[in-house]
C-alpha cells in the first residue's frame, strides 16, 4: 500500500511520506501462577502526510482502502497547516538489533513457562502475585518520495510482575518491569526477583516519617515519574512555543555537573530500540544533558522546520493524527556509588520506591507534589521501615541542581535506564 | 454485515463467542495560539472475538483485518482453553436480542467538509485570543468520532447502531507579571455537528476564568462548610459511589467490596446515587452495551444506604443479579469491562442561594480538574472556587483541594438542592487502561456542613 500511495503523491501533491505499522501481540496474564487471561491482538495501520501548496494534510487508516486515505489527506491538506517542511533522502542506516526470532516464535506454552519462572520464586504465604506477559512482534516500513524506502522488524517481550503482600493489618503492593526484543534471560530474572524481595522485605516494618527536609533517595521506578517535567522540557515543541523552562538555556550549566542524559535509539534490543525514526531520520545517540549543562532539545521535521532546525530524528507517528517528536531509550549515567554507598551518604532520610503522578508538576514551573504510594525510612544509612502517608514536593529544575550521589546500579524502566538518585531540598510533608 | 458475523460465529466450537465489529470515521483540528496545530481524518476498522469454554476463561481475539473471522473465533476459542479462572466463570442468561439504532442522519459530522471544521474552530479560538490582552496562550480542539458498531453473540443476539460523538475543548492560559494561570472547558455530545454549533461562550468563559484566577488568592487550608457545584458534585459521585459499585472492581478490591456492600450507610439520608445508561441523549447513553444488555437506571445509593451494584453478564452471575447494561468497551481494542454511564446525584429542594444562606464562612467549589484516591481515601481538585460569607458569594479562590475519607465527605451532606443539570465534558473516564470513554453526570448542588479543604497552610 505504502508503494502506492507514494507513486499516487508523486503525480499529484509536492511531496509525501507515509508510514505503515504491524504488530502481533499475545498477552497473557497470570495469577499465582495460573492463566487467567488470554488476548490477541493484531494491528495494521497507515499513516500518510501530504504538502499541497505548503499546507501539510495528514489521514491515517486501519482499513485497507488506499485511494479513500489518498483523498482524507486531500481533505486534511485543503484545511492544514502551513510549515516549511523538507523530507529527508535516502541514506544509510546504523546497525541496532530490534528484532529477535526466538521471541518472535514464543507463543501460550513459552509466555506461562516465563510467568510460572517469575511467580514461583517469589511465592510465599500471604502473596498474591500477578504477572502480565506479553510478546508482540511487529513491523515498521517508512517512505516517502524523495526516494526514502526503509523497513525493520521489532519484538517485544515484557514481564510486569505485581505483588501484594500482607503486613500487619495493612497490604502492601510492590511492582517490578523487565522488558526487551529478547525473551529475559536468567540472569534478568534473577536479578528481578532480588529486587522485589529487598523491596518486600524493607516494607514489611512500618517506621515514622523523616523530618521535612530530609534528603531524599529516589528508586529508578519513582525517577521516571519524577523526571517527567525534565522529559517535556526538552521537547522541541516547548522550545518552540517557549514553554520550556530550559528553552534559554542551552549551552548553560542549570543542573547539578554530576547529571548526563542521553537518547539512544541505537542499544541493542531495548523498548526505544531503532535505526530510523517514522519520518526515515537515521537513528543516532544524542546527548541531551552533559555534566548539567543543557544540549539539545528533540525535534520531529515539522517542529524541527517551524523552528528553523534540522530534525533531531524523533519523529514518532501513530496510525492517526500528526507526527511529534518522542524520545527513544532515555539514558540517565549511572554513578559509582552502590545502594548501600548512597544509603550511608543520606544517613536519615526517605527512600522512594513509587510515587503518584502527583499535581502541579508541570514542565512549565517544574513544581510537583507526589504522594509518595512506596516509601522507606533510612535512619543511620539503614532502612528501618515503610513510611505511610507522605508526600515530595518541590521544584524539578532546582532540586536536580542538588545532587547529594548516583546510583551505579541503573535499571530499565520502560525505555529509560536510570540510577537511583540522591537529591538534597526535597520536601517531605504529611499527605 | 450482520448475517455474515451470525455464519461465522455458528460455526466456533466454543462455549459462548461474542464477535463485536466497528468501523469509525475521525476528524480532528487543533489550534493552539495564533497557530494551526492540524486538521486531520482517520478511519478506523477492527473488531473484538471473545470465546468462552466451559471450566476455562476469557480467550480473546483483536484485530483490524475483517477478513477470516473463522480464524480469529478459532484462535480465541485456543486461547479460552488455556486459561484457568481461580472462580468458575458463568454468564448471567440473556433473552436473544435484534436491534437497530440509528440517530437521525441529517446531524451526521461526517457531511460537514474539514474547512468548514477547521474554521469554525479558529473562531472560537479567536474568541480566547482577543478576550484580553492577558490571554497569552490557547489550546483549541474540535473531534468528531462517528463510529458504526455490528455485534452478535452465539446465542442468536445480532445488534446495529450507530455511535456518533462530538467534543470541543477550550484552554486559556493567563499571565500577569509572573502570575500564570489556566482554565479549562469542555463539551462532548452523542451527536452530530449542531451539538456543538454556537459554542462561544463555552470559549469566552474558559477564556475569562483563566483571567479571574489571576487575582484569586489560594484558598486557606481548614475545615469548612463547603458547597459544591453540580459538575463537582457530579464528579463526586462517579469517582466514589460509582466506581466503587462496578461489580468488577469489587471482586478485584477488597476496600471496594467492603465499603459498597449492599446495606451498608456511605452517605447521608439526603444522597440518593445511581447510573443511568438509558436516559435519552447523553454521552454515556447506548441502546445496548457492549456485551448485547439494554442499559438501566440502576440506584446504587438510596438515602445515603447501599442498595445496588453495575454489572456485565459475568459478574451479574457471579453475584446471583441482573445484568444491569454496564459491560462497555472504548472500543474494538478492548474486552469490555464494567463502566459507568450517567452517574447522578437525585435532585433534592431548594436554590443555591437556600444552600449558602446560613453559611457564615465557607468554600463555593466549582467544577472538577483532577481527583485520585487510595483506599477509601479522596482528593477533589476544584477547577476553581469563591468563598462564602455572611451567606453571600464573596472573592474568587483558587487550588481548591477537597480531601477526606469517602464515608466523611458522603456523610458531610446535609443539604441537596433542587437544581439538578447533566454536564456533559469533553473528557472521559479511565479504567484498566481504556480511557477516555464517554460519559457524563449529573447533580444538583449539594452542601457538605464541614469538609476539609486543602489550599494554603493557614
Amino acid at each position: 500500500m505504502i508503494r502506492h500511495l507514494l507513486d499516487d503523491a508523486r503525480a499529484r501533491v509536492q511531496m509525501a511520506d507515509a508510514v505503515a505499522k504491524t504488530d502481533e501481540s499475545l498477552t497473557l496474564r497470570l495469577r499465582d501462577g495460573e492463566v487467567t487471561a488470554a488476548q490477541t491482538a493484531e494491528q495494521a495501520g497507515h499513516h500518510l502526510r501530504l504538502v499541497v501548496d505548503g499546507r501539510i494534510g495528514v489521514a491515517g487508516t486501519t482499513g485497507t482502502d488506499a485511494p479513500a486515505l489518498f483523498e482524507a489527506a486531500l481533505a486534511s491538506a485543503a484545511a492544514g497547516e502551513e510549515a516549511p517542511l523538507l523530507l529527508p533522502g535516502p541514506s544509510p542506516l546504523p546497525m541496532v538489533q530490534t528484532h529477535v526470532p526466538r521471541a518472535a516464535a514464543a507463543g501460550v506454552v513459552e509466555l506461562t513457562q516465563l510467568g510460572r519462572l517469575l511467580a514461583d520464586r517469589l511465592r510465599k504465604g500471604g502473596r498474591g502475585i500477578t504477572v502480565h506477559v506479553e510478546r508482540s512482534v511487529g513491523s515498521v516500513r517508512v517512505g516517502n518520495t524523495r526516494g526514502v524506502d526503509t523497513e525493520y522488524q521489532v519484538t517485544l517481550v515484557s514481564l510486569d510482575i505485581e505483588v501484594v503482600s500482607a503486613a500487619g493489618d495493612d497490604s502492601i503492593r510492590v511492582v517490578g518491569h523487565v522488558a526487551g526484543a529478547d525473551l529475559p534471560g536468567e540472569a534478568a530474572i534473577d536479578a528481578l526477583v532480588v529486587d522485589l524481595e529487598q523491596r518486600l522485605t524493607w516494607a514489611g516494618r512500618s517506621a515514622a516519617a523523616p523530618a521535612m527536609t530530609a534528603p531524599v533517595l529516589l528508586l529508578p521506578e519513582a525517577l521516571r515519574t519524577f523526571l517527567a517535567p525534565v522529559q517535556q522540557a526538552l521537547v522541541g515543541k516547548a522550545f518552540l512555543l517557549g514553554t520550556s523552562p530550559l528553552a534559554d538555556s542551552l549551552g548553560e550549566q542549570v543542573l547539578h555537573p554530576s547529571l548526563s542524559l542521553t537518547d539512544d535509539p541505537l542499544r541493542d534490543g531495548l523498548p526505544g530500540s531503532r535505526p530510523v525514526d517514522d519520518e526515515g531520520v537515521p537513528s543516532f545517540r544524542q546527548p541531551l544533558i552533559e555534566a548539567g549543562v543543557i544540549r539539545k532539545c528533540i525535534y520531529d521535521l515539522e517542529t524541527g522546520a517551524l523552528a528553523g532546525r534540522p530534525s533531531t530524528g524523533h519523529g514518532r507517528r501513530s496510525t492517526f493524527g500528526k507526527a511529534q517528536p518522542g524520545f527513544s531509550n532515555l539514558v540517565l549515567q549511572a554513578g559509582d556509588l552502590d545502594l548501600d554507598g548512597l544509603l550511608v551518604a543520606m544517613g536519615d532520610g526517605l527512600l522512594v520506591d513509587a510515587v503518584a503522578g502527583g499535581t502541579g508538576g508541570s514542565s512549565r514551573s517544574g513544581t510537583f507534589t507526589h504522594p509518595v504510594l512506596l516509601g522507606y525510612r533510612v535512619e543511620g544509612g539503614e532502612v528501618t521501615g515503610r513510611v505511610e502517608g507522605v508526600v515530595i514536593a518541590g521544584n524539578v529544575f532546582e532540586v536536580l541542581g542538588s545532587v547529594g550521589g548516583i546510583g551505579r546500579d541503573a535499571r530499565w524502566v520502560g525505555s529509560s535506564l536510570l540510577p537511583p538518585l540522591l537529591l538534597h531540598g526535597v520536601s517531605v510533608a504529611p499527605r | 454485515m450482520l448475517e455474515r458475523l451470525l455464519d461465522a460465529i455458528k460455526g466456533s466450537r466454543a462455549d459462548y463467542a461474542d464477535i463485536r465489529l466497528e468501523r469509525s470515521f475521525i476528524t480532528s483540528v487543533a489550534w493552539r495560539g495564533r497557530r494551526l496545530e492540524g486538521a486531520s481524518t482517520g478511519t478506523d476498522v477492527g473488531g473484538t472475538v471473545r470465546c468462552l469454554n466451559q471450566g476455562h476463561g476469557w480467550g480473546v481475539a483483536t484485530f483490524n483485518r475483517l477478513d477470516d473471522l473463522e480464524a480469529r473465533l478459532a484462535r480465541a476459542h485456543e486461547l479460552s482453553l488455556a486459561v484457568r479462572p481461580a472462580e468458575p466463570i458463568v454468564l448471567a442468561p440473556a433473552p436473544m436480542r435484534e436491534g437497530h439504532a440509528r440517530p437521525a442522519p441529517t446531524d451526521d459530522a461526517r457531511d460537514i467538509p474539514l474547512l468548514e471544521k477547521r474554521r469554525y474552530l479558529e473562531h472560537l479560538n479567536a474568541e480566547m485570543l482577543r478576550f484580553d490582552r492577558r490571554i497569552i496562550d490557547t489550546q483549541s480542539a474540535y473531534r468528531d468520532e462517528v463510529t458504526e458498531c455490528w455485534f452478535v453473540n452465539s446465542d442468536g443476539t445480532a445488534l446495529h447502531e450507530l455511535r456518533p460523538d462530538v467534543t470541543l475543548s477550550a484552554l486559556a492560559v493567563a499571565r500577569d507579571g509572573g502570575v500564570l494561570e489556566r482554565a479549562v472547558e469542555s463539551l462532548g455530545a452523542r451527536g452530530g455537528w449542531t451539538r456543538v454549533r454556537e459554542q462561544e461562550e463555552l470559549f469566552r468563559t474558559a477564556a475569562r476564568r483563566a483571567v479571574s484566577l489571576l487575582d484569586a488568592k489560594p484558598v486557606r487550608s481548614g475545615s469548612l462548610p463547603v458547597v459544591l457545584d453540580p459538575r463537582l458534585a457530579g464528579v463526586v459521585a462517579h469517582e466514589t459511589v460509582g466506581h466503587l459499585c462496578e461489580a468488577d472492581t469489587q471482586l478485584e478490591d477488597p476496600v471496594a467490596a467492603a465499603l459498597a456492600a449492599p446495606g451498608r450507610r456511605l452517605g447521608s439520608e439526603l444522597l440518593t446515587i445511581g447510573d443511568d445508561g438509558s436516559v435519552g441523549g447523553l454521552r454515556g447513553t447506548l441502546p445496548f452495551d457492549d456485551e448485547g444488555t439494554p442499559p438501566s437506571n440502576t440506584l446504587l445509593v438510596q438515602h445515603g444506604v447501599v442498595v445496588g451494584r453495575l454489572h456485565s453478564r459475568e459478574t451479574a452471575a457471579r453475584f446471583g443479579e441482573r445484568p444491569t447494561g454496564n459491560a462497555r468497551a472504548i472500543n474494538f481494542r478492548h474486552a469490555p469491562l464494567v463502566r459507568l454511564t450517567n452517574t447522578y446525584i437525585a435532585n433534592g429542594s431548594g436554590t443555591f442561594a437556600d444552600l449558602i444562606r446560613d453559611v457564615k464562612l465557607g468554600v463555593y467549589a466549582c467544577d472538577a480538574v483532577g481527583s485520585r484516591h487510595r483506599g477509601d481515601g479522596y482528593s477533589f481538585t476544584a477547577g476553581h472556587g469563591y468563598m462564602i460569607r455572611d451567606g453571600a458569594l464573596a472573592e474568587p479562590v483558587k487550588s481548591v483541594v477537597l480531601v477526606g475519607f469517602v464515608t466523611e465527605l458522603l456523610g458531610a451532606v446535609d443539604r441537596v438542592a433542587g437544581d439538578f443539570r447533566w454536564h456533559e465534558s469533553g473528557g472521559g473516564c479511565g479504567k484498566g487502561g481504556q480511557s477516555p470513554l464517554p460519559v457524563s453526570e449529573g447533580a444538583p448542588h449539594i452542601r457538605l456542613r464541614a469538609a476539609e479543604i486543602r489550599g494554603q497552610a493557614p
